[in-house]
């Protein structure tokens, strides 16, 4: 055998009759007809490999013990029709991996919401660093904050800034965010845009209670930037680059697009002798280099890993790198939820073996989190806290209240952006551990709150679309959210809690998984995963029990804002801007 | 109850169906209205049969009236108001400029508006009342749940066959629809039972001319049936391209799968029912998985007759039937509909009717590679799934006629050969082959959006319809 690749092609499976299926090739349009067997084995490839690579996947998955020259030659009976493609598709087009078009200069945008010294520490990091000061990159300050006196020092804070930093640093607080408001109002009359819906998306609903208003503050940050790339940040996220000792910083590598491996430390100590500070990272560098390129893969990019949809996309000239992300060191990035116990197959091991480290590693939920290499994922993992997207893409808008509006929001980015990955960068920011308070063991908040049930919600909506075009799927995606505003209030408890239940089987078939594999010890982890699969049994009888009375309604503003956001959008790129900036 | 005869540029024919319905409405005289859903495109015939339905109404005192293109229009301008009326249009008259394909659901859409707010029985023109039902098959009522049809169906190639399975039968059919119609199914069936709740729609057998257009539907064929009609390979032949075929359900039964004929058929019209897309052939079918879709828990009705239908008006069919390939619109139109189903959640009917009208809207405005992807993804599904199960009424038939296996096999591999062979030259359905791809695109694009406007139009249509019909309003 010769040491050329083959990438499998991307193909849609259809019944048909003697124990076979129809094929249909998505690639070159063929269709073929396979013993269902045949097809079982070739739909377990993946990646661009040489020949005895698949037949390594096929040994392993070869239920009917088949001798290896059969599955050798099935090999070559693909590469004859087309289903084993050869990897000169990938890379005929251009050469480079990744070539990037002309695109507007990124900007930054910072989200805060009433903590002033956080804010103060994250410009001092970025303005006064050669890779943001060199490059002028705009600086805007998301100010969420109700309080009059807040308010009055992020302003000044920014405004302090602005005369320290070459470039620009703006302020959007109330005033501009209102100011933006009235414009798009206005706008919206001809349009046939609702004033509410237009406050929907800038401040959530009137009646949130306790409910954080994230994602209205990142929709303000979306409109004010208009078409251009945008680098969001949150504000305890200082600028200071980290990785781990074995991250790859120049290896391009495609991935199914799992969650970037993710380890646990009992202290910030721990924490600075595993990774490393690279001070030389030009993180707004490599998010230039890389956001809105067009995916090409070259020798060098490691292509085990690649999936069929993606490598279609490749081979038609139709995959882009939609957003750029980097990871967490230090703080924990997530609630009161026990995702230290439940990862740990996914994580290192060695802390969750000593009973104080353990209880530590649960308490404190240090953590880095960051991929291993330049990651090309076909995923929707999508972490907001250092997350730049292509503003020229049609981006769907943030659901604007509670907390998770960014894995909901990397769901329908990714299905309505289809052909747009997400490219995870092999660093991690400095991410402030005074800033969460330490969850003590058994006080887990298990119970699904209204953020949790959305992302639940948007996976089960956009799982197929009639459309291939971002603007028209988001047509479809805000018709379906519509759609569930629409449902009885007995319909729509009911679908939410068919939606949560299919989630707690998955969960609580992970926790089975983990507790065999680890033959059900050490004791105080098992005792953690036990209560973890109680709590979720628990649950099950009454999962409604924190949702906001309003939320059916909130959904059905939701879908109408997808629709809308297009428009709003446009109109808001027209307006003039209201950021306080020089 | 309100009756309906669909008609169509065939005076005799209609005049022969009237005579025959006339003698028998007498004798089970439980009609408030006959109406004539005259959808002839010659004015000449209109008046012709306006004038035969007028006679039969003052012979026999039946309430009888013939409702043409002027009637309808009145009908629309009425409810509709004269500005507010195109999808209504689409619904009564279709758009033949558009897609030259004559079909029945125009027509049909008359009748269930003129009829809205009331149960309904609906026959064609070619049938006449005389009724037959196997001799030696129980009376109890089933309830299939989702298993499938619960009828049988015979293609038998000639009457004296046919006549030796049955016996005569004088059903009162308005009597049967009408207790069948809006009632929970008595009977439970504890096998795969699916909850049930009221009978939407039913239907009776045929017998006598065929009412469907495809060739191969003779494998379809129970193999324990086979030795009954096919005795030798030479019946068998015949029975192959013969019209005369026998659908008959052996007892009054429910389902929960929408097959559905409507030569003989009921509707209960007192909730909302959804529209037959015009120009559509095997158009019941679909309509039938709308009916579905709009009450998930309704049943389908079969009752336990066939009505004769007029075999002198089918044509055996020809080699050149046995070669088309590809997908029709209406198999297109039942994938489209599975496809959406899951996605779509809501209760109300109304709003069912307009989410899928919505996203047949929605399809009529994506981009060609993805329209062709779709439209080839369906097809497969919809050939693949036809090959799945007769292959594996193959696997099981060790009692089926040999000759038949021959044909199932041959057939097995065509179809399997020639989903393969789809291309972008081949993606549209059958009804559209006759076209350019680019001119049949276009007016496919087209259909879909007629028809998603029409759904999307009809609750309200039909809200309007019975307000006003029941209020006295209208007037033919």
């Amino acid at each position: 055998m010769n040491r050329d690749s083959f990438f499998p092609a991307e193909c849609a499976v259809f019944p048909s009759g003697g124990g076979s299926v129809l094929l249909r090739n998505r690639n070159d349009g063929r269709v073929l007809e396979l013993p269902e067997f045949q097809a079982r084995l070739f739909l377990g490839l993946a990646g661009c490999v040489p020949r005895e690579a698949h037949l390594e996947t096929l040994m392993m998955q070869n239920r009917r013990n088949l001798p290896a020259s059969s599955l050798a030659g099935l090999i070559e009976n693909w590469i004859g029709a087309g289903l084993l493609r050869p990897e000169s598709l990938l890379t005929s087009r251009e050469t480079g991996a990744l070539q990037k078009p002309a695109s507007k200069p990124l900007s930054c945008a910072v989200l805060t919401c009433g903590r002033s010294s956080a804010l103060s520490e994250w410009l001092d990091s970025r303005i006064s660093h050669p890779h943001f000061a060199e490059r002028r990159v705009p600086l805007m300050v998301f100010d969420d904050s109700t309080d009059e006196a807040v308010i009055r020092d992020n302003r000044a804070i920014a405004d302090a800034a602005h005369d320290r930093y070459p470039g620009a640093v703006g302020y959007f607080g109330a005033a501009e965010k209102q100011a933006l408001r009235d414009g798009l109002v206005e706008a919206g009359r001809t349009e046939g845009i609702g004033r509410e819906l237009i406050d929907f998306a800038l401040y959530g609903p009137p009646d949130t209670g306790n409910l954080v208003r994230i994602g209205a503050n990142r929709n303000a940050a979306l409109l004010h930037n208009g078409f251009g790339p945008l680098l969001f940040s949150d504000d305890d996220l200082f600028y200071r680059v980290f990785r781990s000792p074995d991250a790859e910083l120049e290896l391009l590598r495609c991935s199914p697009g799992e969650h970037s491996p993710v380890r646990f430390f009992p202290s910030m100590e721990a924490l600075d002798e595993y990774a490393r500070q690279d001070h030389e990272y030009d993180l707004p560098g490599e998010i230039e280099r890389y956001l809105s390129a067009p995916v090409q893969i070259d020798p060098s990019v490691d292509r085990a890993m690649l999936t069929p949809s993606m490598a279609r996309r490749i081979e038609t000239g139709t995959a882009g790198i939609g957003a750029v992300s980097a990871g967490y060191f230090g703080g924990r990035w997530f609630d009161d939820y026990p995702l230290a116990p439940l990862r740990r197959s996914l994580a290192d091991d060695s802390f969750y073996l000593d009973q104080e480290e353990y209880t530590e590693v649960t308490r404190r939920g240090l953590n880095i989190i960051a991929a291993e290499a330049v990651t090309l994922a076909d995923g929707d993992f999508l972490q907001s806290g250092t997350m730049a997207l292509d503003g020229a893409l049609a981006l769907p808008p943030f659901f604007p209240v509670d907390r998770h509006e960014d894995p909901a929001f990397a769901v329908l980015f990714r299905s309505c952006c289809a052909g747009s990955y997400v490219l995870r960068l092999p660093v991690a920011l400095y991410h402030d551990p005074q800033q969460k308070p330490p969850i003590e063991s058994g006080s887990w908040n298990m119970t699904p709150s209204a953020g949790q049930m959305h992302k639940l919600i948007v996976q089960n909506l956009t799982r197929q679309f009639l459309a291939d075009s971002g603007e028209e799927r988001l047509r479809e995606a805000g018709r379906r959210y519509r759609e569930l505003a629409l449902l009885s209030n007995s319909d729509f408890e009911e679908y939410l809690r068919s939606l949560y239940t299919l989630y707690v089987q998955r969960t609580q078939e992970f926790i089975a998984y983990q507790l065999t594999l680890f033959d059900g010890g050490p004791p105080w982890w098992a005792a953690d995963m036990q209560q973890i699969d109680a709590l979720l049994t628990e649950n099950l009888e009454d999962p409604l029990r924190e949702l906001p009375e309003g939320f059916q309604s909130w959904l059905g503003l939701y879908g109408e804002l997808i629709e809308a956001w297009p428009v709003l959008r446009k109109s808001a790129a027209t307006e003039p801007q209201h950021a306080n900036s020089s | 109850m309100y009756a309906v005869i669909t008609t169509y540029q065939r005076p005799e024919t209609l005049s022969a169906a009237l005579a025959s319905f006339s003698g028998y409405s007498k004798k089970y005289p439980r009609l408030s209205q006959v109406l004539i859903l005259d959808d002839s495109s010659s004015a000449a015939i209109v008046e012709q049969n306006r004038a035969i339905v007028e006679s039969f109404a003052r012979q026999t005192g039946l309430n009888i009236r013939s409702v043409a293109a002027p009637e309808k229009r009145r009908f629309l301008e009425h409810v509709m108001g004269p500005d507010d009326s195109k999808a209504g249009e689409f619904a009564f008259f279709g758009d033949l400029e558009s897609l030259p394909v004559p079909a029945s659901g125009g027509n049909r859409n008359a009748g269930l508006l003129f009829s809205a707010g009331e149960k309904a029985v609906g026959i064609d023109d070619d049938t006449r009342m005389v009724f037959r039902k196997f001799s030696k098959l129980g009376s109890k009522y089933t309830d299939h749940g989702a298993q499938g049809p619960p009828v049988i169906f015979l293609p038998c190639g000639t009457e004296k066959r046919m006549d030796s399975l049955l016996t005569s039968a004088q059903p009162d059919i308005f009597h049967e629809f009408d207790t069948i119609l809006g009632e929970p199914p008595p009977h439970k069936h504890s096998g795969d039972q699916v909850e049930s709740d009221t009978v939407r729609i039913a239907m009776g057998g045929i017998l006598g001319g065929r009412w469907y257009s495809n060739p191969h539907a003779y494998l379809d064929v129970d193999p324990r049936w086979q030795k009954k009609i096919w005795p030798n390979r030479t019946e068998y032949e015949n029975a192959k391209t013969s019209p005369v075929s026998l659908l008959l359900a052996p007892e009054a039964s429910v389902t929960q799968s929408p097959f559905f004929v409507t030569t003989c058929y009921g509707w209960d019209g007192r909730d909302l029912v959804p529209p037959f897309f015009p120009h559509l052939r095997s158009d019941d079918a679909v309509w039938s998985r709308m009916v579905r879709m709009c009450y998930p828990h309704s049943s389908v009705g079969h009752l336990p007759f066939a009505i004769a239908h007029d075999r002198n008006l089918r044509s055996a069919f020809s080699d050149n039937d046995f070669v088309k390939t590809g997908t029709t619109l209406s198999e297109f139109l039942l994938q489209f509909l599975e496809y959406v189903s899951p996605e779509i959640r809501l209760s109300d009917p109304g709003d069912i009717l307009s989410a899928v009208g919505t996203r047949l809207s929605d399809l009529a405005h994506v981009s060609s590679p993805r329209l062709e992807e779709f439209l080839i993804d369906l097809s497969l599904r919809f050939q693949g799934l036809r090959i799945r199960r007769l292959s594996e009424r193959l696997e099981e038939s060790t009692k089926a006629r040999r000759f038949w296996k021959d044909d199932m096999t041959k057939y097995l591999s065509e179809a399997a050969e020639a989903a393969c062979s789809i291309s972008s030259e081949s993606w549209l359905p059958r009804e559209f082959g006759s076209f350019t791809v680019r001119e049949g695109e276009k007016l496919f694009r087209d259909y879909l959006a007629r028809c998603g406007e029409l759904l999307c139009a009809w609750p309200e249509i039909w809200d309007r319809a019975r307000e006003a019909r029941l209020a006295g309003e209208l007037s033919l």
